[in-house]
């Protein structure tokens, strides 16, 4: 099993740090909660972003991140290695994001609250703008307003096509791991990638002309 | 190449289609535009993956983690919650044993006492403790979190205490239940659930009866079998419990419809089940028959036998994904 993991672990993260997840798994599995928390650490923020973009909330992604790693600690001894660790948390992740958009959504036919409503609003509120290094404050302005924009399109996007844009490009995961983390054919992942790119290329002439 | 053709290749490959769209590429403008639009859009993507996360984050996380593990429940909670599963399977015990009370009432011997025959419901002894895979995860035991929005819990004994309170609670079932979960079953044939074969009220209330007639007519038989214990072992609990006994450790699966909805749920070994995240493919052809492929595309007739085998009333003919079913929720 261990060489499975440092296989598996290697495979997304280069030999010095697959060697160390690695042995940060076998210790938490073992009871460690160090080597647990150094697991945290080092998938947290991906796993936020991810959350983040698939739900349009901060708060909700908090929520999602919190409930994504519950999941990974209890589920962690059927770990088996087949995919990286990465690539299993996003998956848990996705799950996470799926069952609260379900729910949301049921939600939101009470409340007629839709996603961009919330995606909007979460935008203006908590998410800081990434450091850009062009000097060229002009270029600065139309690459945060094409983030901007990029976010509403996002929103408008169908949860199936969100999904694949946001694990391709934001998270920059292949088209074989991403088949693992949805559980679909690298062909499936493939047509669905040109279906959001589509998707995506439409809503944001709408945003951003 | 045409425009057309050049814009379907940029969807297909993003700015990749610039190595095989170079000459068209040339000589247009507008596709030269596009292409350096949609670099943009990449890059812009791959910019929300270094966006500045929560300063709090980590310290929220671990939290988390710590508190759930001081809560650390018994087994695990689905069951618990106001769930439209669980509030009619209440609904159905009830119905059920309600109606065994009748009928023994009616049919009792005069002046025999009443304890001379008990009635009887299930024979089975309580489900062995959840057995856990691999080694003990130590730090974070499973644990329900306490949402201050969410009402308080119901306990199981309040749930299946009083049968005046069933339609109170089946009408606020009804409320929680997701409609678009609702629509689907109303469209399509119950799940199948091996661990609780469906049951009406009415099969129900016939097999307790049976079971009941053929204690009475067995003079210490009845007094030897094991009452149930409705606090202790309510059915729905045992849908989150494998299967006693030697062997592989078993896990829960399903099988999911093309609209994401489990219309089967199955015990499997160990062995022979998709890593969690990861979905086969099996197909049920007309005659029962069941046949399954990997995620890798590679048939695996032993999983398809195992389902054929768990699964004596099968899922209607079509196609479905197996996969592990979701941890309970807490």
């Amino acid at each position: 099993m261990s060489a499975c993991l440092v296989y598996a672990v290697g495979v997304a993260t280069g030999s010095g740090e697959a060697a160390a997840e690695a042995a940060e798994l076998e210790r938490a599995r073992a009871g460690d909660e160090a080597a647990l928390e150094a697991l945290v650490r080092r998938h947290e923020a991906d796993t936020y972003r991810l959350c983040r973009r698939m739900l349009g909330d901060p708060e909700e992604a908090m929520d999602a991140t919190q409930d994504t790693f519950l999941r990974v600690v209890r589920a962690l001894p059927s770990f088996r290695g087949e995919a990286s660790f990465r690539t299993w948390v996003l998956g848990i992740a996705i799950n996470v994001c799926r069952s609260r958009l379900t729910s949301r959504a049921w939600r939101n036919r009470q409340r007629q609250v839709s996603l961009e409503a919330a995606e909007e609003e979460g935008s203006e509120q908590v998410v800081p703008e990434p450091s850009d290094p062009r000097p060229d404050p002009e270029r600065r302005a139309l690459a945060a307003a094409l983030r901007r924009a990029l976010g509403t399109a996002l929103a408008r996007l169908t949860e199936e096509h969100r999904e694949v844009l946001l694990l391709h490009e934001m998270t920059q995961l292949d088209y074989e791991e991403m088949a693992r983390v949805l559980g679909v054919r690298v062909g499936t992942v493939k047509s669905r990638m040109a279906r959001a790119r589509a998707a995506l290329r439409a809503a944001l002439g709408e945003v951003w002309p | 190449m045409t425009c057309e053709e050049f814009c379907a290749l940029l969807e297909r490959e993003g700015t990749a289609a610039a190595r095989e769209g170079t000459e068209h590429l040339r000589h247009c403008p507008d596709c030269e535009r596009e292409l350096a639009r949609w670099r943009e859009v990449e890059e812009q993507l791959a910019a929300m993956g270094e966006e500045p996360v929560p300063a709090d984050l980590h310290t929220r996380v671990m939290a988390r983690l710590r508190e759930a593990a001081l809560e650390a429940p018994p087994m695990p909670l689905r069951v618990l919650r106001p769930t439209w599963a669980a509030h009619l399977l209440a609904a159905v015990l009830l119905l059920a044993l309600g109606g065994v009370g009748v009928w023994y009432l009616v049919q009792r011997p005069a002046g025999g006492p009443a304890e001379q025959v008990r009635p009887v419901v299930a024979a089975e002894a309580p489900p062995p403790a959840l057995v856990g895979k691999g080694a003990a995860v130590p730090v974070m035991e499973p644990a329900p979190r306490q949402r201050e929005e969410r009402a308080p819990e119901p306990r199981r004994s309040e749930a299946l205490a009083s049968s005046a309170d069933a339609p109170v609670r089946e009408e606020q079932a009804k409320t929680v239940a997701k409609p678009a979960l609702r629509r689907q079953a109303a469209a399509a044939p119950a799940p199948v659930e091996l661990a609780s074969p469906p049951q009406t009220a009415g099969e129900e209330l016939e097999r307790a009866s049976e079971k009941r007639v053929a204690a009475a007519s067995e003079p210490g038989r009845g007094t030897e079998r094991k009452e149930l214990a409705f606090d202790e072992t309510p059915r729905a609990a045992q849908l989150y419990r494998p299967p006693a006994g030697p062997g592989p450790v078993q896990v829960r699966c399903q099988l999911l419809d093309g609209e994401n909805f489990p219309r089967a749920t199955l015990w499997l070994p160990e062995h022979l089940v998709p890593a969690i995240a990861t979905q086969w493919e099996v197909v049920v052809g007309a005659g029962g028959e069941v046949e399954v492929v990997d995620a890798a595309g590679t048939p695996r007739p032993e999983v398809a036998g195992a389902i054929a085998e768990r699964l004596p009333a099968r899922p209607a003919p079509g196609r479905y994904r197996l996969t592990q079913a979701p941890l309970p929720e807490y």
